[in-house]
Formats: C-alpha cells, sequence, structure tokens
C-alpha cells in the first residue's frame, strides 16, 4: 500500500554547497540505503516518487527544508526518522517526518507554496555601522516607495527588464547586531510569483547606501510557507 | 590563518563548490592530537577523477583503519578555485579537516597517468612546499609516490622523496607508521630514508644518480648509499584474497565520472598483449575468490545505497570464478535492484547470455578493441582476437537486436603499415555489411559502428619498450589517410591528438633530465596537460628548448638491445630477458601463448609464486 511523507530537514555546514540535483541524489541514495522502498512512476522511464517542496540554491542553509515522497510500502514515521538521521551524512539532520494523509486533497506541498522567510547576513567593516545610519527609518522609507524597481536578467532574451517587486515582499526587517548587518524577509516563492530573496537584498542595499560582496552574504532559509 | 573563515567565501564564487568540502557519508575525520601520523593522499586530477579511482578508498580505508595512523584527501582544484587560492594566499588544504598541506607528516601522489604529473608539482606550489626535494626542509612533510607510473620513476626523481613500487595497500599504512614513529626520535628524512633501504618496493631516487654517455644514453647508475639495493623489487602481495578490500566507501555527494560500488576480482592478467604495460607490471594473477567478492560487492552497495555494481580486473571474464560469481550476483540484482556493469568482457557466448540477462531489452553499444586492423599486426602485438572472433560475435549482437558498435585501434604500432590501416576500415565496413546481412537493412539509420583510434605509446616495462614512437607528422599523416578511408556511410571515426601522446611518451620512458623540463613546464603554468582544451603546446615547447630536451631522443628513438634503461633500477619482476624474447617474436610476428595454457618464462616466479601458470595445460 502506498504511502505519503512529508520530511523536514535542516541542511547546514559545508553540505550547503551541494546544489539541488545532488540533494535528490542523495536522499534517493540514503533511502536506498535505509531499505525503504519508494514508489515509482509509471512509464518508459520510471522514476522514484520524491520532491522537494522547493528547491534551495547552492550556499544557502535550509532550516526547515521539506521533502515529499511516497513510498511502496508502510512505513512508520519514526523508523524513517531515525534511520535517515543515521544514515545521513554531516549537516543534513532530519527535524520530523509526518504522514501524508490527503489533508490538502491530492495537492503536493510544492505546488501548495507561496512564500519563502529568508535571512541575509553580512559582515561589516569597522565604521560601516555608523555610515548606515537609522536601518529601521531607512527601512520603512524603503517599504513605502510607490514601486520598488529591480532589475532581473530575462534568461531567455538576455535583456535586462525593470520589474516592480513591491507586490511579492510580504514581510521586511533589518538590524546590525554585533557589526552584523542582518535582513529578514518574506518574499513570494512558488509556482504564481517569486522573488530572489538576493535581488531584494542587492536592490535594499543600495537604497540604504550599503556595498557588499556577494561572497560576504550568508544567507538562511528558515521557512518554507504553504498553503 | 583560518582557513574555514576564508574558505566560505572562496566556495560561494566557484564552479562545483562541493569538490572542496569533504563530508561525503564514509569519510573519516579525526582529531590530529590522536594520530601518530597524518598521511594526505594527493590525486593529481580533479576530485571527479580521483574520487572514481578506486586505489583511493583501498588506501584511504586502509591507512584510517589504524587508529594512530589517519588518512586525508587533496585533489587538484579547478583552475577557478586556484585562482582564488593564489589570489587570496590560501594554501591548499585537506577536505577532511581543512588542514593546509604543509603541516600533514606526508603527502602521497598516486601516478596514473604520464599527463597528470606538472599537476603534482602545481599543487605542492599551492601547498608552499618547496618543489625540489633537495630544497625542503626536515619540518616539511615527507613527499612520496607510486602507482603504475612509479614503474618508470626518474621524471619525478628530484621532486619525491621516496616511490613505493607494488601493491600498496600493505606497503603505505607500514611506511606511514614508521615515518609517525621515526619522526617522534627527532630524526631527520635523511637518517628515515635510509632505514628504509631495505624494504621491498622502496625506492629513495636520492641515493642513486644516472651517469651518462655522450650521446644521451644512461651509462651506469650509480649508487650513492652503499645500504641502498641494487635494484628496488616491486612489492607484491601474494593473496589478494584476504587483502584488505573496503566494504565501506567514501560515496561523493556530486556526481563524479564512476558512482558504483567496485569489487575487484582479480589481479593481473595472462593474455601477453605486448603494448599493455599493466598485463606486464600486475603480473602475476591472483585472485579473490568469489564468496569474498560477493560479500564485499554486496556490503557497499548495503553502505552506499549505490545502484551500480562494477567488477573490476585487467580482464573480467578471465577470472576462473566468473561465472558463479556473475549468476548469484544477477540474482541479487533482481532482488536489490541495482544493475552491474562489466568492463573488458570478452565476447564468447557466455558473456553475451550475461549481457542479455542483465540489460533487460535496454541494449547499450557493444565494445570491441582489435586494437590492430590486420592479423599479422595483432599477431606482432600479441593480441589474440581473430576477425572470427569479432565477425562472429557482433553477428551474434546484431542477432540478438545490438544496434551499436564500438571499436577501438592503436595506431603506430610496430611494425605498422599502411596495409594495417586500411584493414581497419575495413573491419568496420565489413560489420556495417554484417549488418545489412543480418538484418537486411532493417534499422539501418539507427545502427552505427564507431572506431577509435589511440596513439601508441611505448611504455617502459613492455616488449616494446625498446621501439620508436610514430613522430607527430607521421601520426598527422596516418590521421588524414585514415581520415579519407573512413568516410563510410554508418561510420563515426574518431582519433586522439598527436602531440599530447608525444608527451606522454616523453615521460613514460623519461630520464632524469626530463624533471628539468616538467619543472620548467610548470613555472610556464602547464597544467591538467591530459585535458585537451588545457594542453598547451607552445609552453611546452619552450619547457624543452629551457631544459634542453631533444623529444625526439625519447619518443623516435629505437634503444639498442644493449642500452641500460632508466628504470632499469627497478625491477617490476618481469625480466629484461623475457621481455627482449617477446620484442624478437614480434618482429616476426610469432604469437605467445596466454600463460595459463604453459608458462612461458617472463620471471615473475622469481619473486613470488605464480598460481596460474599452466592451469589449463590440459585443457
Amino acid at each position: 500500500m502506498n504511502r505519503k511523507f512529508i520530511i523536514f530537514f535542516e541542511k547546514s555546514g559545508y553540505i550547503k554547497y551541494i546544489s539541488h540535483l545532488d540533494m535528490m541524489r542523495l536522499f534517493n541514495r540514503v533511502i536506498r540505503k535505509c531499505s525503504i522502498k519508494l514508489a515509482y512512476s509509471q512509464g518508459f522511464n520510471p522514476h522514484p516518487k520524491m520532491s522537494f517542496a522547493l528547491p534551495l540554491a547552492l550556499g544557502y542553509t535550509g532550516k526547515n527544508e521539506i521533502l515529499e515522497i511516497e513510498t511502496a510500502e508502510d512505513y512508520k514515521t519514526a523508523f524513517i526518522l531515525s534511520s535517515l538521521n543515521r544514515a545521513m551524512p554531516d549537516g543534513i539532520s532530519i527535524k520530523d517526518v509526518q504522514e501524508d494523509r490527503g489533508e490538502r486533497g491530492n495537492k503536493t506541498i510544492a505546488s501548495a507554496v507561496y512564500a519563502g522567510e529568508y535571512i541575509a547576513e553580512i559582515p561589516l567593516v569597522d565604521d560601516a555601522s555608523a555610515k548606515l545610519g537609522n536601518i529601521t527609518k531607512k527601512t520603512a522609507a524603503f517599504l513605502s516607495q510607490p514601486i520598488i524597481v529591480a532589475e532581473k536578467l530575462q534568461r531567455k532574451t538576455g535583456k535586462i527588464l525593470e520589474i516592480d517587486i513591491k507586490p511579492l515582499i510580504d514581510t521586511l526587517t533589518a538590524v546590525i547586531i554585533d557589526n552584523k548587518f542582518i535582513m529578514t524577509t518574506i518574499v513570494a516563492q512558488g509556482s504564481t510569483a517569486t522573488l530572489s530573496p538576493e535581488l531584494l537584498l542587492t536592490v535594499f542595499c543600495k537604497f540604504i547606501g550599503l556595498d557588499f560582496e556577494r561572497s560576504e552574504v550568508e544567507m538562511t532559509r528558515t521557512q518554507i510557507l504553504y498553503h | 590563518m583560518d582557513i574555514k573563515y576564508e574558505l566560505d567565501k572562496l566556495l560561494k564564487l566557484v564552479e562545483k563548490p562541493a569538490r572542496y568540502i569533504g563530508r561525503e557519508m564514509g569519510e573519516i575525520v579525526k582529531d590530529k592530537e590522536t594520530v601518530d601520523c597524518r598521511f594526505c593522499f594527493a590525486f593529481p586530477d580533479t576530485y571527479e577523477i580521483g574520487m572514481s579511482y578506486m586505489g583511493l578508498q583501498i588506501l584511504y580505508y586502509v591507512v584510517n583503519k589504524e587508529e594512530n595512523l589517519s588518512c586525508e584527501r587533496i585533489f587538484a582544484p579547478g583552475l577557478d578555485m586556484e585562482e582564488l587560492m593564489r589570489a587570496r594566499n590560501i594554501p591548499l588544504f585537506t577536505l577532511e579537516t581543512k588542514t593546509p598541506i604543509a603541516e600533514m607528516d606526508m603527502i602521497g601522489f598516486t601516478l596514473q597517468y604520464e599527463m597528470s604529473f606538472t599537476n603534482i608539482l602545481n599543487m605542492l606550489d599551492l601547498g608552499g612546499i618547496p618543489l625540489l626535494a633537495s630544497e625542503r626542509s626536515d619540518d616539511m612533510p615527507l613527499i612520496c609516490a607510486g602507482g603504475p607510473c612509479a614503474c618508470n620513476p626518474e621524471p619525478l626523481a628530484d621532486f619525491i622523496d621516496f616511490f613505493m613500487i607494488g601493491d600498496g595497500e600493505e606497503l603505505l599504512p607500514e611506511m606511514i607508521k614508521r615515518w609517525g614513529e621515526f619522526k617522534k626520535t627527532g630524526g631527520s628524512k635523511e637518517d628515515f630514508l635510509k632505514s628504509t633501504c631495505g624494504i621491498t618496493g622502496i625506492y629513495v631516487p636520492k641515493f642513486y644518480e644516472p651517469v651518462y654517455n655522450e650521446d644521451g644514453t644512461v651509462k651506469e647508475i650509480k649508487k650513492l648509499y652503499s645500504d641502498a639495493p641494487d635494484t628496488v623489487k616491486r612489492c607484491i602481495i601474494d593473496d589478494i584474497d584476504h587483502a584488505f578490500f573496503p566494504k565501506e566507501i567514501l560515496v561523493p555527494l556530486i556526481e563524479t565520472v564512476h558512482d558504483r560500488a567496485v569489487v575487484e576480482t582479480m589481479r593481473g592478467c595472462t593474455r601477453g598483449c605486448r603494448f599493455c604495460q599493466a598485463g606486464m607490471i600486475y603480473r602475476p594473477i591472483r585472485e579473490r575468490s568469489a564468496e569474498t567478492a560477493e560479500d564485499i560487492a554486496l556490503s557497499q552497495l548495503a553502505y552506499s545505497g549505490n545502484d551500480e555494481l562494477s567488477l573490476l580486473s585487467l580482464s573480467t571474464s578471465d577470472y576462473s570464478e566468473f561465472k558463479p560469481l556473475i549468476l548469484r550476483l544477477i540474482d541479487k540484482c533482481r532482488e536489490e535492484n541495482f544493475s552491474i556493469s562489466l568492463p573488458s568482457l570478452r565476447l564468447d557466448n557466455f558473456s553475451f547470455t550475461v549481457l542479455e540477462e542483465l540489460q533487460e531489452g535496454r541494449r547499450s553499444g557493444l565494445t570491441f578493441a582489435p586494437e590492430a586492423g590486420t592479423q599479422r599486426l595483432r599477431d606482432v602485438i600479441n593480441k589474440n582476437i581473430t576477425e572470427d572472433d569479432i565477425y562472429g560475435a557482433v553477428r551474434k549482437a546484431l542477432e540478438l537486436g545490438w544496434s551499436s558498435v564500438k571499436l577501438y585501434f592503436m595506431m603506430g604500432l610496430p611494425t605498422e603499415t599502411y596495409e594495417d590501416l586500411d584493414g581497419i576500415a575495413e573491419i568496420s565496413k565489413n560489420i556495417r555489411e554484417l549488418f545489412f546481412e543480418v538484418t537486411g537493412g532493417k534499422g539501418a539509420g539507427r545502427f552505427k559502428v564507431t572506431a577509435s583510434v589511440a596513439n601508441f605509446v611505448p611504455k617502459p616495462h613492455t616488449p616494446f619498450q625498446w621501439e620508436p614512437q610514430d613522430s607527430p607528422e607521421s601520426f598527422n599523416k596516418k590521421h588524414l589517410y585514415l581520415r579519407g578511408k573512413m568516410k563510410i556511410k554508418g561510420v563515426t571515426f574518431n582519433y586522439h591528438d598527436t602531440l599530447t601522446s608525444s608527451y606522454e611518451a616523453l615521460f613514460a620512458r623519461g630520464d632524469r633530465k626530463t624533471g628539468k623540463a616538467l619543472f620548467a613546464a610548470f613555472k610556464h603554468g602547464c597544467k591538467f596537460d591530459g585535458w585537451t582544451e588545457h594542453f598547451d603546446p607552445k609552453k611546452w615547447q619552450e619547457a624543452l628548448k629551457e631544459a634542453d630536451i631533444d623529444i625526439s631522443f625519447y619518443t623516435e628513438r629505437r634503444r639498442s638491445e644493449l642500452e641500460i634503461f632508466p628504470w632499469d633500477v627497478i625491477d617490476m619482476g618481469v625480466s629484461k630477458e623475457f621481455l627482449l624474447r617477446e620484442k624478437k617474436r614480434a618482429e616476426q610476428a610469432l604469437t605467445t601463448p596466454d600463460c595459463r595454457y604453459g608458462c612461458v618464462g617472463c620471471g615473475i616466479s622469481k619473486l613470488t609464486d605464480c598460481p596460474f601458470g599452466g592451469v589449463l595445460a590440459n585443457e
């Protein structure tokens, strides 16, 4: 009897440097190693029924990531949790496993995702914090603009488009703690509208006058929000 | 410097950052305070290639299973990573503990192919370690090397403190242990190296000095330390069934060239192909029992969650227990849903049965390595495969519905003429015709023959070690000629880059003087020379000029039978007399049978028992 499970996990430490595709391979392999039998799709090239609710960009830490699987046999959630945790390499830890009993009808979480919560951290050099001034005021000013324009590269045409990202920002706060600039935001993510937190960070930091190098940003996704 | 903090920034800027992080399943991270000797296994190519090498897996675990020893890993970083590391002064570091390699106790490079030699120098340099052994102080790690190319260690003699010749799974941990103990006594590297001189398989280049004739050939190899052995005998593990083989393996987090469970069924080969170095330097045949092999295979699959298993040996179907083993594994692979890949399978009837079972309707390409285009030339190289063998197997494959055939040939073999090249085109054409004969032309659009031609590189410790290599001009001419001949519908023709083959030949049979060219090439920025897109002939030509090396002396010169070779100091077990005998038989196109049908006197039995000599004599 096929069963559906939702696996909540954390991805942190060096392992954040493996890609979405590598995560698929890893979970597939570890599930196999734990002798958990996944259900397979029908067709010429059957693939295991397993998908992440929302892919996480390479280099991002994920505090509460979601994987949905369908198994070909019945398993206890506690068994899945403990055996996956035992087999996973350092950096992936399974937080919770729930059985999906069809509360959302036949919809997957992936199709119900509408937003993601992110924290971006940038270490500040000595006087940067003073120069920035009142961050809270600046944030309010940023958000009160009638439109917030961001430049986005359109992959297909190679053209740079100007878009209004304001409707895609749900919440945005910024603070400086221990000489670290910390931006926390909930942005639209999912099939209908998506805003990359990095794009928001770029536009926001330009507005408040903070220069940064991409390699200095520590990006963490703390939540995936779904209906 | 805190590498870990700096590294985090770099990893956000480079391609495939997971190459540099470690943290795979199976990784072993030890606290440096708890071990006596920290060893660093160095693979002089990218992570993806190095991690596909089974030898790494064996040595990694054989060292780490010793409680007081540790083995960490390094690979050649990608060009983007190297650039950033150099710009930000980050030294090459190990994956396990992110330790700068200069802080390790011993670093061991595996020598899998000649064109990776510049990467060795580049990696040492990236680690802030002086390249020349003579310039390294006692507080620098001991640098060693092993692997197939160590059978002619001379091009690397100036850079490496000691070489390990032969099987490494006992010798390497032994040497690491010894160095750990010796370091505690506060002794010098020099004294340590002297103390290793009696150990089978250890070659310390600084204790020898080649003296050259005026014509550039070796006059004699002078010993500089009287207790150093006259010749270094290869270290051989007699019983590989009881030798260590990992049941747990490192499982890469990113895609590598081969990502699968691997069990070595046998070491060595009895066929005696005269161009093949592996067939000479891994003698005699030693087998792992089918039970042990099966146990290892299944354990590895269970540990790694891999869905592919490969059997490793020089000739899969020559393994005496191939049939029972593969039948059992086929049963298992149905139950547990993994696939099996069988490299270098000889295509007899049983093999077809096996392939049909394994592939269940999904047929990949059929692969053949006739190596030469005519029977005469195949006899010269002792490749005991006839045209009947080829066409018989292809016919069978076609009847079973296979739709592609891959053929491998070599060009520039000793005694080769244009007739032999015509033979390559002939075979390709005949297979195409056979297809029409068997199938009546149905599916002709899909049917593909691919013929790939590699350039022959004469290797040391083979019967062809005396032979000249074709000049680049001659290779080019032959490629052009064959390209014309190979314009056959449905046949694809591939050939190898000519210049890299010359450099491969240079270092395969190089002496210590060629090490200067290596050094100069490194200074010019040569690296990843085995990658066509990175190989830079201009830089190499400069390097040769600076080192005063005439490459044709090494590549195109026919050696006299009396010549002393730079690698004569290494005794791989197969005698020079045997190789010379084989060379002469080659000149007369006389074959030498597989030695399981009767001992051919290769000389290996002087070093160890040869369990398979003549075992099939009565069949």
